[in-house]
């Protein structure tokens, strides 16, 4: 099968408007930006935090936060499963196999990635921003705000880089959500179940589906983007 | 006798490097224009990010109103909110110039159209409102920047060489608003590295040298060596030979131009010292004053008034003595750089 067939094999299941392809990219896009929303709320704080204030043990947070960006997504999707199943300390709530599952999952992958682009954003942000803020009479929390629209290019750019990671991984949507068609299937599953069933093309065509619905979000964040 | 708008009590404040300041008194009045003059690395900066309350000191007081300042919030923003500066290179927050200058009454909660639109007419920048700040030239950016101050109208307002990038044309707006916000009782203190601009503007002189106040005008600086001649002190700094006191051992001087005096023939007295040389530059200043830089070998710049200056006749090119005493004469300490 030929670049040019998954192409048309991908524009045939687009316009056709198959529901099961529907049906992923809306949960593949539900779960991402729930968690991309759910992440940034954690994780812009914390890498504002460790970018400003200095305390002990704060070069050892950042370390740590830096490596946590690589944590394998299968690793997340067990540690969840672990929390979630049965017989786990969160089990009684029986979110296992829903895109709750997912959400949560996602949320604890990619809040280390959101806290370090951020206080990588802020370390480099001007000083004199803050500065002049703090002498125009705002309070710190209102300068700290202040900052971080200035820099808001840079922190759209950490949200869009933090939900290509979510809407591109497969180890917790599948350890956690199971898959199920219509309810936990992603397109990032549906990618994994298709190639697994031998069926190539297909995978390839909800792949490219995948890229293209990536694109239209990337689109949405830099119209946010401050003018030049 | 007014309390100071700020006592400053054996500031010290440091940086990794070097110790950038060290003040072991200073009084700063209230309802006036204050110059602080001073090359650059002189610390103008790092004393008003001090006295904006942006800075805190290594060591030592400063009293704000008689009230001594306790480095915590919320005291600090309550502190901050009566002051404000306007930085050599002020950043422009990247909006429009509009909501540039209603910054400062949105973090107040007060209503911003009259107050902004005042501002910017103030200096002369009504037309650029709705302009993207990031587009404005230098000049322009500081005029923001200064319209900013006028709309929250604060009781003290620092200026860190607030004519700087401001192009010639609008000097004059920049400089007539400091005597402005002075005359209606404002705190005002500015930095500048020109003498002729804080004599024009400032009420009260201070000189600032490498983190000190100097207790003279750092005015008048002469480099040069002394020597012994005849059994009587000498600084010689080409061509000049120059009376100084005896014991006094310096590689630069300054001299008070407040003390030195002007006369069109040549002046036997008891001064010492008397140069010939003519006029240069004459300069006016808000208080009935000029200041003329008058070349004799080397520049001496002299503080007459203009009463004197018109009764003479005196005019730019004109042949004049110079003439001061001795006791004029200020030794600069040895191998500490005054930025000369």
């Amino acid at each position: 099968m030929s670049f040019g067939d998954a192409l048309l094999s991908a524009l045939r299941l687009l316009t056709a408007w198959d529901p099961h392809v529907v049906s992923a990219v809306a949960v593949s896009l539900r779960v991402s930006l729930l968690a991309t929303v759910l992440a940034t709320a954690l994780g812009l704080p914390i890498g504002f935090f460790l970018a400003v204030r200095r305390f002990p043990g704060r070069r050892l947070l950042a370390v740590g936060a830096n490596t946590l960006t690589a944590l394998p997504t299968v690793v997340v999707g067990l540690l969840t499963y672990a929390l979630l199943s049965r017989r786990g300390p969160l089990g009684i709530l029986g979110l296992l196999y829903t895109q709750w599952a997912m959400v949560i999952g996602e949320t604890v992958l990619v809040t280390p990635l959101m806290a370090a682009l951020t206080m990588a954003v802020v370390s480099g942000a001007d000083p004199q921003i803050e500065e002049t803020a703090l002498t125009l009479g705002a309070t710190r929390l209102s300068a700290a705000f202040t900052v971080l629209l200035e820099m808001r290019s840079g922190i759209l750019a950490a949200i869009a880089a933090g939900f290509g990671r979510l809407v591109s991984e497969l180890g917790i949507a599948l350890m956690v959500g199971g898959n199920i068609a219509d309810s936990t299937r992603t397109m990032t599953t549906a990618i994994a179940l298709e190639t697994s069933k031998g069926e190539f093309a297909l995978g390839f065509a909800l792949g490219l589906i995948l890229l293209a619905v990536a694109l239209a979000v990337n689109v949405a964040v830099a119209a946010l983007a401050p003018p030049r | 006798m007014d309390t100071p708008a700020y006592r400053l009590r054996e500031l010290r404040v440091e940086s990794a490097a070097r110790r950038a300041l060290d003040i072991t008194t200073l009084d700063l009045l209230p309802g006036c224009v204050t110059a602080i003059v001073g090359p650059n690395g002189a610390g103008k900066t790092t004393l008003l990010r001090v006295l904006a309350f942006l800075l805190r000191p290594t060591s030592g007081t400063v009293d704000f109103v008689g009230r001594p300042v306790a480095y915590r919030e919320p005291d600090l923003s309550t502190l901050r909110r009566q002051v404000t500066l306007v930085a050599q290179t002020p950043l422009l927050f990247h909006r429009s110039v509009r909501a540039n200058v209603a910054y400062g009454l949105r973090a107040r909660r007060r209503a911003a159209d009259g107050c902004v639109a005042a501002a910017l007419a103030a200096v002369g920048i009504a037309g650029l409102a709705e302009r993207a700040a990031w587009k404005l030239s230098g000049g322009e950016a500081q005029r923001v920047a200064i319209a900013r101050a006028l709309a929250i109208d604060p009781p003290v307002y620092l200026f860190d060489e607030p004519t700087k990038s401001v192009d010639r044309q609008h000097m004059p707006i920049v400089e007539s608003l400091i005597t402005q916000l002075g005359a209606a009782g404002k705190t005002v203190i500015f930095t500048t590295h020109n003498f002729a601009q804080a004599y024009r503007l400032g009420a009260t002189l201070i000189s600032l040298s490498d983190g000190h106040v100097a207790p003279f005008p750092l005015i008048n600086l002469l480099r040069g060596a002394t020597e012994q001649i005849d059994g009587h002190n000498y600084f010689l700094s080409e061509p000049l030979r120059i009376e100084v006191p005896d014991g006094m051992a310096a590689r630069t001087i300054a001299i008070d131009p407040e003390a030195i005096i002007v006369s069109c023939d040549p002046l036997h007295s008891s001064a010492r010292n008397s140069f010939a040389g003519h006029i240069l530059k004459a300069e006016r200043d808000e208080r009935g004053g000029l200041l003329l830089t008058i070349d004799c070998g080397r520049n001496f710049v002299a503080r007459i008034t203009r009463h004197s200056y018109d009764e003479m006749a005196l005019n730019v090119g004109k042949a004049v003595y110079v003439t001061f005493k001795v006791s004029a004469i200020h030794a600069l300490d040895n191998g500490v750089g005054y930025g000369v």
